[in-house]
């Protein structure tokens, strides 16, 4: 039994569809990546999950249970946590604030200061005032606090420098490990994924194109993304800044 | 005038500032939870302050049904009326909460400030249709023994709501600052999709801060209003002050509002200490009005334009939904077409048809400006009714008093319009949005009382006569016949519908033109419209330039139709209430401020209604206000854009249709 299972989704905006017959799946534990070019549907399958685009058909089940009827704050209580695309952080708050809304203590927790560490350091800081690595630190952390069973992050690499992406890949690793939890990305950084994840699900035009294994799809990734990434193939073999800097932040942000 | 008596009015303004105080902390909740600048706060707390003045002295209670809760009307105790009237403010938070601004969520600033305009229209029409337009005793809450304090003898009601004022500050400033609910209410106004991802119910938080708002705008309409005066238009009105206080404490510090509500509190206090000294300027032995209302006027314009900057800020920078505003098309065939249906009409109804045809179309002329200068630019103004009752008084002065003969008294008056339109068109260099919502009503108000009511340059109380329209010794106007019809004249009707049709067919013009794109650039993005080169001061200029033609040629034509002006027929309520119409029409297009002709007080629908249904004029107010509030949550692009895209829709599924039909046949 999956923790999260989305069979043959349609969803959309204004009842125009624009992910059809949509089918994937993310298992305690585990990392999995929603990949695609622009354009593909992927936000739109994420925001579906967490309720806020009008599903038109198709089922999702977390705990093997429907959520169709929740709403997007039931289902963030019932165990989804979403870090959107543009983060919706709260400006105004300082970060103990916005901490203290998510878990209702005034400091993070011990278990969420071990994989962002320098999350301590910002407490008093205003939101609108942190870096774009440490919003994203934040998002995560504060999706975090909720204690998940379902991680959504969007984009994660979005606005930031590669290194610091990196660092949170290995973050995202251990939280699916050593929480339980489901770990579900869009990015768009094919080959830096397929380095951290366990699953991998192609879409392309609205619809699913390939899923499987991370092993089962790395031979194929040159392919796929010539096909359906939209990108130029990059032969896997070449080195990238990514693989450079790979281990140097396994331990925390 | 010694330094005590200045002390002591001061002392004495705390009353009229706790209240302005109370009521401004609660549109700051209200704001920073749901965005909505709440204008009808000075009316439901007036509702509240009604409904305990009914229990104290019937026994009363009215929802509005009356249900008397003691025996033979024996007056209701302090207590439990009081705690009547929290419970009863509490519930009309929710209600307005649930019934207009949960549905408004994703709406706009405009669609919000508007529902909450027929919010106030319809409260105030429910206070007037039970208890009336004159004043009403309020029975004191809080002791108003005389209590010496440094020096002075004030009554200790006033000490009492000063501190109750600083206490509840306080506790709302705690409340907001460190409590989880607080954090809540400030993370959902900065980002409502963030609360729900996180598990808040933003419902229930916004709701809850419904009930704060509307709980203190009760607690202190109950408790302040035997130190003002129970009267709806004065307190409703009150919302001019309480934004003032709202607006420099930047709708989000309670520190500030509360102490600029004291400021003007003392101020107004010391108004009224000013004019009874022999220097203060009078007009006919008493002391020169409207004083009192130029004050927050001056303040605001002043701060407002200090703060103000030249381009948006980026929280301001992304532009608010607006009505579409789409090319005007059949234009030709529609003129026509009016202008046939309008000469039969005048020539074929009987005289108070013709009198509802003849305001609808002097209401649509205003709507036109409310078109140009909000659908167009996106200039949230309430003050076309002054600027319409500025054509009107000089109109009057240049005809009547001067002896000018026509055409000049009406060029006079456009020209003033467009002056006042223009005078308002130099804060809106700076000021944006709802700041310029806020300032243009104040404005009005000062207007009204400084201006129209004011002996000196207006009428006062009394009408001032408009001398009528007269062509080569031809009058005409609605008093003299035309072509043997009774009044009102169809001769003065056909004027009116000329105006009409110059004034529709000079917006469809400028929306086709250059300016129209370069206007419409303006609202979406003022930055953007800069970076491609558009000068935005420029154009805001010319768009309130037009809008104060447009109203001038309204407020010209009001004269002749009336033969008189007055003050009240200018006043800002009346220019909320246009605003509400020319919003409901739809202000992205000229068909939208016909409709809006339509809607108006005295127009054609309300005739009918009146005629036909036999509801009498009385309950006008009540519908207009209940009719804004329905047609902005239904239809926020305006009733002439929904009718418009209902007909195209059915145009193409019958043309879908007939095409099928047509592919059938050929198949078979």
């Amino acid at each position: 039994m999956s923790l999260l299972e989305v069979r043959r989704l349609t969803a959309g905006y204004a009842s125009v569809p624009v992910v059809r017959d949509v089918s994937l799946s993310v298992e305690r534990g585990e990392l999995v990546a929603l990949l695609g070019a622009n354009g593909a549907g992927k936000t739109t399958t994420l925001l579906a999950i967490s309720g806020l685009v009008s599903v038109y058909s198709g089922e999702i089940r977390l705990d093997a249970g429907s959520i169709a009827g929740l709403a997007p704050a039931q289902r963030a209580r019932a165990g989804i946590q979403h870090v959107p695309e543009d983060r919706s952080l709260f400006p105004s708050l300082t970060v103990d604030e916005t901490i203290r809304l998510a878990c209702g203590a005034r400091r993070p927790p011990k278990w969420v200061l071990e994989y962002f560490p320098a999350l301590g350091e910002l407490g008093g800081r205003r939101v609108a005032a942190l870096s774009g690595g440490e919003q994203q630190m934040l998002a995560l952390a504060r999706a975090l606090c909720r204690d998940p069973s379902l991680l959504i992050v969007d984009e994660m690499s979005l606005g930031l420098a590669p290194l610091v992406v990196n660092a949170f890949f290995p973050v995202l690793r251990r939280i699916a490990a050593e929480r339980g939890c489901g770990v579900l990305i869009v990015e768009q950084h094919v080959h830096v994924a397929l380095r951290w994840v366990d699953r991998v699900h192609v879409m392309a035009g609205g619809t699913m194109a390939a899923s499987g294994t991370t092993d089962e799809m790395r031979p194929r990734i040159d392919e796929l993304a010539g096909a359906y990434l939209g990108e130029r193939t990059v032969p896997s073999s070449v080195p990238t800044s990514a693989d450079n800097e790979k281990g140097e932040n396994d331990e925390g942000v | 005038m010694s330094t005590e008596q200045i002390l002591a009015f001061m002392m004495l303004g705390l009353g009229y500032g706790a209240l302005i105080a109370g009521l401004a902390t609660g549109m700051v909740v209200t704001y920073r939870s749901t965005g909505v600048i709440n204008i009808a706060a000075g009316a439901t707390a007036a509702y509240s302050a009604y409904v305990y003045s009914e229990l104290r002295t019937t026994g009363t209670l009215v929802l509005p049904p009356s249900i008397p809760l003691t025996a033979d009307r024996e007056p209701l105790g302090a207590l439990p009326a009081l705690a009547i009237g929290l419970a009863l403010a509490a519930g009309l938070g929710v209600l307005q909460y649930l019934l207009v601004y949960r549905p408004l969520a994703k709406a706009g600033p405009l669609a919000k400030i508007v529902a909450s305009s027929g919010v106030l229209l319809t409260v105030q029409a429910v206070i007037v249709l039970r208890w009336g337009a004159d004043p009403v005793a309020a029975p004191a809450v809080l002791p108003q023994a005389p209590v010496d304090l440094l020096g002075v003898s004030i009554p200790e009601d006033r000490l009492l709501l000063a501190g109750l004022v600083v206490v509840v500050t306080a506790l709302l400033w705690t409340l907001y600052r460190y409590t989880r609910f607080g954090i809540a209410t400030r993370a959902a106004a900065d980002s409502r999709k963030g609360s729900v991802l996180l598990g808040l119910s933003t419902a229930r938080l916004e709701s809850a801060n419904w009930v704060i708002a509307s709980v203190l705008g009760g607690l202190f309409g109950m408790l302040a209003a035997p130190t003002t005066q129970l009267q709806p238009t004065t307190f409703t009105l009150l919302v001019v002050p309480v934004l003032t206080a709202a607006l420099l404490g930047g709708f989000s510090s309670f520190g500030v509002t509360v102490a600029t509500a004291f400021g003007l509190g003392a101020v107004n206090s010391l108004i009224a200490l000013f004019q009874g000294q022999p220097w203060f300027p009078k007009v006919d032995g008493a002391p020169l009005p409207g004083v009192t209302e130029l004050a927050p006027f001056l303040v605001l314009a002043v701060v407002l334009y200090l703060r103000g900057r030249a381009l948006p800020d980026r929280l301001t920078a992304v532009a608010p939904p607006m009505p579409r505003a789409p090319r005007p098309r059949h234009v030709g065939p529609a003129a026509v077409v009016g202008a046939v249906v309008v000469v039969a009409a005048l020539a074929g109804l009987s005289f108070d048809w013709r009198q509802a045809l003849i305001n609808t179309m002097l209401g649509a002329v205003l709507c036109l400006s409310v078109v140009v200068t909000t659908g167009f630019v996106g200039q949230i103004s309430f003050a076309q009714m002054a600027v319409a009752g500025a054509a009107g008084y000089v109109t009057a002065a240049i005809g009547t008093d001067a002896n000018l003969p026509f055409p000049l008294p009406p060029i006079a008056g456009i020209a003033a319009a467009v002056a006042t339109s223009l005078l308002f068109s130099v804060p809106a260099r700076r000021v944006r949005g709802l700041q310029l919502a806020v300032l243009t009503l104040a404005g009005g108000v000062a207007a009204q009382r400084f201006w129209f009511g004011n002996p000196q340059w207006g009428s006062g109380l009394r009408p001032a006569n408009v001398a009528p329209i007269t062509v080569f010794g031809t009058e005409i106007s609605p008093s003299h016949s035309f072509w043997g019809t009774e009044s009102p004249s169809s001769g003065f009707g056909l004027v009116v519908f000329v105006a009409l049709l110059g004034c529709a067919l000079l917006v469809v013009r400028v929306r086709r033109s250059a300016l129209g794109a370069r206007m419409l650039a303006v609202r979406s993005s003022e930055a953007a419209a800069v970076a491609t080169g558009v000068n935005v001061g420029a154009v805001k200029t010319a768009a309130f330039a037009m809008g104060g033609l447009l109203a001038g040629v309204a407020g010209v034509l009001y004269g002749y139709n009336f033969a008189g002006v007055s003050a009240d027929r200018f006043g800002p309520l009346t220019s909320i209430a246009f605003f509400g119409v020319a919003v409901l029409g739809g202000v992205g297009t000229v068909s939208g401020a016909l409709v809006g002709g339509l809607l108006v007080s005295q127009g054609l629908l309300f005739h009918a209604v009146t005629t036909w249904f036999g509801i009498g004029p009385d309950y006008q107010p009540l519908f207009a206000g209940l009719a804004v509030i329905l047609t902005v949550i239904g239809s926020p692009n305006g009733v002439a854009v929904s009718v418009a895209d209902g007909a195209r829709a059915l145009r193409e599924t019958w043309r879908r249709q007939r095409r099928r039909g047509v592919t059938a046949t050929g198949e078979s």
